[in-house]
C-alpha cells in the first residue's frame, strides 16, 4: 500500500511533466512553423506511431490480464484486429490518410458527410452514434482510475466520485488547454500529441516491467510458468471459435472507425509516408503490449489470493510483492492509457460537435445577418472547449449513474460494435462510386438502431428493472423482439447476435437502398473524387473562370474562420494560381471549391458547404457542370480525353488564328498594295495633267503648235483617268457582287465579233494584223451579252497593247471543248513570263511588262470576275510558240451541245 | 557647259514635260525609260543631276538609286525622286537608300525646276 | 535495374502488401489455427501460443520488410500539400500510371 500524499504527489509531477511537453512541444511546433521549418520529432514516425497507440487504453492495460485470467487467449483478438487493418493498410488506411489529408476531413464524422455530399444530416447521426459509444468508454476509463487509485492505496474509505471528478476536471483542462489551441485540423495539436507519445512509452514499458517482474519474479521463466498452468487457461476448444473472429473483425473496425483513433491516425497525419512506418511499429507495439498479459494473469491466478479482481492484477501483483515504486509505474501507466484515451477523444468528439451540431445551428440562426455579427473562429472555439467540458460530465455521469455495477466491463467491446455501424458507410464510401447518401443514412440507422437495442440497453438491465423485463420476454412482451434472440434466432453470444444482427442490416440496407436511389451532383462529385482519390485531385476540375460568386464576400467569410493572415495568403495563392497579381481572385468553381475546402478543415465539410452556398447562393449549376468531369466510370479517360481536345482544339484555334491573321495580314498588304496602285495609277496621268497645264499657264514661252501638242496630250490623260475611275469602281462593284447581271442565254459568238469589230474600228495601233483562225458555230452560253463584249475586248485590247512586235499580229480562234466553249487570242508579242501567269490577272498587275499606251491594268480582273459570274474563266495558257495566249472558257448551254 | 540632266521615267507624257521644262531651264536633257538603260547611261556618263521614278518596269527606282550608291564614282551624285504611289513609304524607303530629294507626283514645275537648279549650283 | 524490372517489383511489392493481411487473417483465424490447440508444447510452452505470437511476429516483420519500398512508391504518387518542403508535384492526372492496386 502507499500513501496517498506520496501517490497524489507522484501523479501531480506527472501531470505537470505532461503539461511541460505539451506546451514545449507546441511552443517549438509554432516557432518553428514560423520559420518554415518541419517541426522536427514532432512529426517523426514515431511520434505518429506512439500516438497511434492511445489504441491500448485502462481497458487493454488493466482489462487484458483481466480478460485473459478469465477467458484464455481471447484478449489477443483485440490487438490481432488492428494488427491485420496496419499490415493490410495499403488497402484501406492509406487511402482514409489520402483523402483526409487532401479533403482536409476533421472526423470521422466529417468523412461520411463529405464523402455523401457533405449532407449534414449524416454527420449528426455519424456524431450521435460516437458520442453515444464513446461517453460509456470515458466513463471506464474514470472508473479504471478510481479503481486503482483505490487499490494501490488500500483505501476503501476513499471518496470515490471526487477522485473520479478532480480525475475528469484535471483531463478536461488539459485538453481544453492544448486541445483547442486551432481551429484548423491541419494546424495539428502538437502538443496533445507530444503528451500522448510520452504516455504511450511509459504505458508500454510499465507493462513490459511488470510482465517482467510476473516471470522472472514468481518463477523460472516461461516454461516453468506454464507447466503450472492448467491447459484449461488457454480454452482452445472455445476460445478458436465464431467470437473470436467476430472479435477479430471488432477489433480491426474499431481501429480505423473509433473517432479517437480516425483522429491520430488521419486527422492529424502530417505525412502520409509515416503510415508505412506505423505498418509495422504499431503491431510490434500491440505484440509488446499484449506478449506479458499471459504471464501476469497466470502470475496473478497462481500467487494472489483467490477472489482477487483479475482487472487489477497488473497493480496488485508488484503490491503484493511490496514494489512499490513498480506499483507506482503501473499506476502511471494505467493513468496514461486513461487519460490519453479521454483527451483525444474529447478532442475528436468536440470537434465532431462543434463542425456538425453547433455550426448547422449557428449558421441557421445567423442566416438573415450573413456572418456581420459574431467571430465564427472565436464561436467555434468556445463551443469546442464547451464540448469537451461537456463531454468528460456525460463521461462522469455516466460512470456515476453506473457505479458499482459489473455494466461497465463490458462496454468496451459495446462502443467498438456501436462504432463499427460506421463501416459499411467508410468502406462502401471510399471504395464504391455507387454508395449514396440515402443508402448510407438507412444502413446507418437500422444499425445504431438495433445495436442500441441489442447491446446498449442489455447493458443496462441490473439498473432499471424495466430493462431487465425487455431482455427477458422482449418488447411489448413480443418474444420475437428479444434482444438477445431476436425473431427466436438463437445464438448464444449477445455480442455476436447483436453484431450479426445490426450490421447484417446495416450493411444490407446501405447496398440496397443505394442502388435504389440516385445520388445528387455533389454526392457524385464527391464519391469521384474519394474513390478515385490516387487518380484525382481536388483541383482537377475545368479550369473556366467563370465567376460564381463576390471574391469579397468568400474573403470576409475566409478571414472569419482562417483568421486574417492565413486568409489573406490563401487567396493570394488563388490568385497568383490565376496569373493576377493584385487584388482578389476570380472566384470561379475551383475557387470556391478550394476555399469549401479550406474552411472544411475547420469546420468539416458540410458546414463549410453551407457557408459558401450562402454566398454563392447553392451553386447547383456549377455542380452540375462539375460532374460533367466527375462523372461515371469513365471519369478519368473522359477528363484526360476532353483535355487532349481541349488542347487540340487549342492548337487547331491557334492555328486557325495564325491562318487568319495571315490572311488579314495579306489582304491588308493587298488593300495597301491596292490603295498604293490606285493612288500611282491616278496620280500619273495628273502628274501629266498638272505639269502640262502650268506649262500652258506660262503662255509666253509656249508656241501654239506646242500649246496644241499639249492640250491633245492634256486631253488624253483626262479620258484615261476617266476611264480608269470607271474600271475602279466597275470592279469594285462586280468584286462586291453589288451588279446584278442579267444572265440569259447569249450567242458567244456574236459577242467575239461584235469586240472583233470594235478592236478593228478602234486603230489604236492601225498596223495590228488581226487574224481569224477556226471558228466554232453559234454557241449559247448563259452570260450578259454587253459584259462578255466588254471580257474579249479587254482581252483583245491587252493583246494589242503590250504587242512590242514590228509586226503585231493577233490569232482568234475559237472551238468546243466538251461542253465548252472555248476562245483563244493569241499575240506574238513579247509573252508573259511563267511566273507572272497569275500575276497578270490581279489588280494592276502587268507584272514586269510596261508599254506606253494608257492601260489601266484592271482590264484582265475585271475579265475574270465577269467571267466567274458566267461560271466561266480566263487564263494564260502556255504554248511553244512566242507571244502570250489567253483563253476563255464557258460552259455551253445543255441545248446548244445536244 | 551645259548642265545635264537624265530622266528616267516610263510615263512618256511626263518625260515630255520634264524635257521641255528643264531644257527651257537650260539643261542638257537625256531621257530613258527603264532601270537597266538608266544605270547604263550614268556608268557611261554620269550626270549632273538625275530625276528618278520610283515605279519603273523590270529594274525599279529603287534598285537603280542602290546600285549608283555602291558605286564609288557616283556615290555623291545628286538624285531626285519621283513617286506617285504612297508617299510616306517610298519617301522612307528613299530616304534610307541615299535619295538627295523626294518630289510627290503631281509635282510642281517650278519646285522641280528649282531643285534640279539647287542640286546643280551646290 | 531497368524500368522494367523496377516495374515488376513495384508490382510484386504492392501484390505481396495487399496479400499480406489475407495471409494473416488465414493463418490467425479458424479453422486453421485449431490445428495447433493441442496440447503439445515447446520449451515448456503450449504450441498454440508459440504459433499465435511467432505468425504475428512474421507478418510484423514482413510488414517492416515492405514499408520500405511503399513508402517510396507513395512519393511517386503524393498529393500536393500546403508543406512547403514538399517537392511540387510534377505528374499530371494524365500522366496515366498504372493504377495502384487497392485504390
Amino acid at each position: 500500500m502507499l500513501a496517498p500524499n506520496i501517490l497524489l504527489f507522484v501523479c501531480l509531477s506527472y501531470v505537470a511533466l505532461l503539461f511541460l511537453v505539451a506546451f514545449v512541444a507546441d511552443r517549438q511546433a509554432e516557432a518553428r512553423a514560423n520559420r518554415g521549418h518541419r517541426i522536427g520529432w514532432l512529426q517523426s514516425p514515431l511520434v505518429y506511431t506512439l500516438s497511434i497507440s492511445i489504441y491500448c487504453t485502462a481497458w487493454t492495460f488493466y482489462g487484458a490480464v483481466g480478460s485473459a485470467a478469465r477467458s484464455g487467449l481471447e484478449f489477443v483478438t483485440i490487438y490481432l484486429g488492428p494488427t491485420l487493418v496496419f499490415i493490410g493498410w495499403w488497402w484501406l488506411l492509406r487511402k482514409l490518410v489520402r483523402i483526409g489529408r487532401v479533403h482536409r476531413i476533421t472526423s470521422i464524422a466529417d468523412l461520411i458527410s463529405s464523402r455523401f455530399g457533405k449532407s449534414p444530416t449524416l454527420a449528426v447521426i455519424v456524431t450521435l452514434i460516437a458520442i453515444t459509444a464513446t461517453t460509456p468508454y470515458i466513463a471506464l476509463q474514470l472508473q479504471s482510475v478510481t479503481l486503482s487509485y483505490q487499490v494501490i492505496t488500500g483505501s476503501d474509505g476513499l471518496n470515490e466520485a471526487a477522485t473520479a471528478f478532480w480525475a475528469a476536471a484535471g483531463m478536461a483542462l488539459f485538453t481544453i488547454l492544448f486541445g483547442t489551441r486551432n481551429v484548423t485540423a491541419n494546424e495539428r495539436h502538437h502538443g496533445v500529441v507530444a503528451a500522448i507519445a510520452l504516455e504511450a512509452l511509459v504505458k508500454l514499458f510499465a507493462l513490459i516491467a511488470v510482465g517482467l517482474f510476473a516471470i522472472y519474479g514468481f518463477s523460472e521463466g516461461l516454461g516453468d510458468m506454464f507447466s503450472r498452468v492448467s491447459p484449461e487457461l488457454l480454452r482452445p476448444d472455445e476460445v478458436f471459435g465464431t467470437r473470436w473472429v467476430v472479435l477479430t473483425f471488432l477489433a480491426a473496425t474499431a481501429i480505423i472507425c473509433l473517432p479517437r483513433q480516425f483522429q491520430v491516425t488521419v486527422v492529424e497525419n502530417v505525412d502520409e509516408k509515416h503510415l508505412a512506418t506505423a505498418s509495422w511499429l504499431f503491431p510490434l507495439y500491440l505484440f509488446l503490449i499484449s506478449i506479458f498479459v499471459l504471464p501476469i494473469a497466470v502470475a496473478g491466478l497462481a500467487h494472489l489470493p483467490a477472489g482477487s479482481n483479475p482487472d487489477m492484477f497488473v497493480l496488485t501483483l508488484p503490491l503484493a510483492a511490496d514494489q512499490g515504486a513498480l506499483a507506482t509505474f503501473v499506476f502511471i501507466g494505467g493513468f496514461s492509457s486513461a487519460t490519453s484515451m479521454v483527451i483525444v477523444a474529447a478532442i475528436a468528439l468536440s470537434t465532431m460537435i462543434s463542425n456538425h451540431i453547433v455550426m448547422p445551428v449557428a449558421l441557421r440562426v445567423t442566416r438573415s445577418h450573413h456572418y456581420t455579427s459574431g467571430d465564427v473562429r472565436r464561436l467555434l472555439l468556445n463551443s469546442r472547449r464547451a464540448s469537451i467540458a461537456a463531454i468528460l460530465a456525460l463521461g462522469f455521469v455516466y460512470y456515476r449513474l453506473t457505479d458499482g455495477s459489473d455494466g461497465l466491463a463490458s462496454i468496451g467491446l459495446i462502443a467498438f460494435a456501436g462504432i463499427a455501424q460506421v463501416l459499411p458507410g467508410v468502406v462502401g464510401g471510399v471504395m464504391w462510386r455507387g454508395a449514396t447518401r440515402y443508402g448510407a443514412l438507412s444502413g446507418l440507422a437500422a444499425g445504431f438502431v438495433l445495436w442500441a437495442y441489442m447491446l446498449l440497453l442489455p447493458s443496462f438491465r441490473a439498473e432499471f428493472a424495466g430493462i431487465e423485463q425487455i431482455v427477458t420476454s422482449g418488447a411489448f412482451g413480443i418474444a420475437l423482439l428479444k434482444p438477445q434472440a431476436f425473431l427466436s434466432v438463437s445464438i448464444g453470444d449477445p455480442l455476436v447476435h447483436a453484431l450479426f444482427w445490426s450490421l447484417s442490416a446495416n450493411t444490407t440496407l446501405f447496398v440496397i437502398v443505394s442502388l435504389l436511389t440516385r445520388p445528387n451532383p455533389l454526392e457524385r462529385l464527391q464519391g469521384a473524387l474519394f474513390v478515385d482519390v490516387f487518380r484525382t485531385r481536388p483541383g482537377d476540375q475545368p479550369q473556366i473562370l467563370h465567376p460564381t460568386a463576390p471574391a469579397e464576400d468568400l474573403f470576409v467569410l475566409a478571414q472569419r474562420i482562417l483568421g486574417a493572415e492565413p486568409a489573406r495568403l490563401l487567396f493570394e495563392e488563388i490568385a497568383r494560381g490565376q496569373g493576377i497579381t493584385r487584388g482578389l481572385p476570380v472566384a470561379d468553381h475551383t475557387v470556391v471549391a478550394r476555399l469549401e475546402r479550406e474552411l472544411g478543415g475547420s469546420v468539416g465539410a458540410a458546414s463549410a458547404h453551407a457557408m459558401v452556398a450562402q454566398i454563392t447562393g447553392g451553386g447547383t449549376v456549377s455542380l452540375t457542370d462539375l460532374m460533367e468531369i466527375a462523372d461515371e466510370t469513365a471519369e478519368i479517360l473522359e477528363y484526360s480525353q476532353q483535355l487532349t481536345q481541349k488542347s487540340a482544339e487549342l492548337e487547331s484555334t491557334a492555328l486557325q488564328l495564325r491562318e487568319a491573321n495571315a490572311k488579314l495580314k495579306t489582304l491588308s498588304d493587298q488593300k495597301d498594295e491596292f490603295l498604293s496602285q490606285v493612288s500611282h495609277e491616278l496620280r500619273t496621268p495628273m502628274t501629266s495633267i498638272r505639269s502640262f497645264s502650268e506649262i500652258l499657264l506660262d503662255a509666253d514661252s509656249v508656241s501654239d503648235d506646242q500649246a496644241q501638242r499639249f492640250l491633245t496630250i492634256i486631253n488624253q490623260e483626262c479620258l484615261r483617268l476617266t476611264a480608269l475611275l470607271d474600271e475602279i469602281l466597275d470592279l469594285s462593284v462586280l468584286e462586291r457582287g453589288e451588279v446584278a447581271l442579267a444572265l440569259e442565254p447569249v450567242d458567244a459568238e456574236a459577242a467575239l465579233d461584235r469586240a472583233l469589230d470594235s478592236v478593228s474600228g478602234m486603230a489604236v495601233r492601225g498596223d495590228v494584223r488581226i487574224r481569224i483562225g477556226a471558228r466554232a458555230a453559234r454557241s449559247d452560253v448563259l452570260a450578259d451579252f454587253g459584259r462578255l463584249t466588254q471580257v474579249f475586248l479587254n482581252i483583245l485590247n491587252n493583246s494589242v497593247k503590250y504587242n512590242t512586235h514590228p509586226e503585231p499580229e493577233i490569232t482568234v480562234t475559237s472551238r468546243w471543248q466538251g461542253d465548252q466553249y472555248v476562245v483563244s487570242i493569241g499575240d506574238n508579242g513579247p509573252g508573259i513570263p511563267a511566273e507572272d501567269s497569275e500575276t497578270v490577272f490581279s489588280k494592276f498587275g502587268r507584272g514586269s511588262r510596261r508599254q506606253e499606251t494608257g492601260s489601266s491594268g484592271l482590264g484582265l480582273p475585271i475579265s475574270r470576275e465577269i467571267l466567274r459570274r458566267f461560271d466561266g474563266e480566263v487564263v494564260l495558257v502556255a504554248t511553244d510558240r512566242p507571244g502570250a495566249q489567253f483563253e476563255v472558257r464557258l460552259p455551253l448551254l445543255r441545248a446548244a451541245v445536244e | 557647259m551645259t548642265r545635264r540632266v537624265l530622266i528616267v521615267e516610263d510615263e512618256k507624257n511626263i518625260v515630255e514635260s520634264l524635257t521641255f521644262l528643264l531644257k527651257r531651264a537650260g539643261f542638257a536633257i537625256d531621257a530613258v525609260m527603264d532601270g537597266t538603260a538608266a544605270l547604263q547611261r550614268i556608268g557611261d556618263d554620269p550626270p549632273d543631276v538625275v530625276i528618278l521614278d520610283v515605279n519603273l518596269p523590270g529594274t525599279d527606282g529603287f534598285d537603280v538609286l542602290r546600285a549608283v550608291r555602291s558605286a564609288p564614282a557616283t556615290r555623291d551624285l545628286p538624285v531626285v525622286m519621283l513617286t506617285a504611289r504612297m508617299q510616306q513609304q517610298d519617301r522612307r524607303m528613299a530616304e534610307d537608300i541615299g535619295a538627295t530629294e523626294f518630289i510627290a507626283k503631281p509635282f510642281s514645275n517650278a519646285h522641280v525646276v528649282d531643285t534640279v537648279k539647287r542640286l546643280i549650283d551646290r | 535495374m531497368n524500368a522494367d524490372d523496377r516495374d515488376l517489383r513495384r508490382r510484386k511489392v504492392t501484390d505481396a502488401a495487399i496479400f499480406l493481411p489475407l495471409l494473416g487473417t488465414f493463418l490467425l483465424m479458424p479453422p486453421l489455427i485449431r490445428v495447433f490447440a493441442s496440447n503439445g508444447e515447446v520449451a515448456g510452452i503450449p504450441v498454440v501460443i508459440v504459433y499465435l505470437f511467432a505468425i504475428w511476429l512474421v507478418l510484423i516483420i514482413v510488414a517492416w520488410r515492405l514499408a520500405g519500398p511503399l513508402r517510396g512508391y507513395m512519393q511517386a504518387e503524393r498529393p500536393r500539400t500546403d508543406d512547403p518542403d514538399d517537392p511540387p508535384h510534377q505528374d499530371s492526372p494524365l500522366s496515366n500510371k498504372p493504377p495502384g492496386i487497392g485504390q
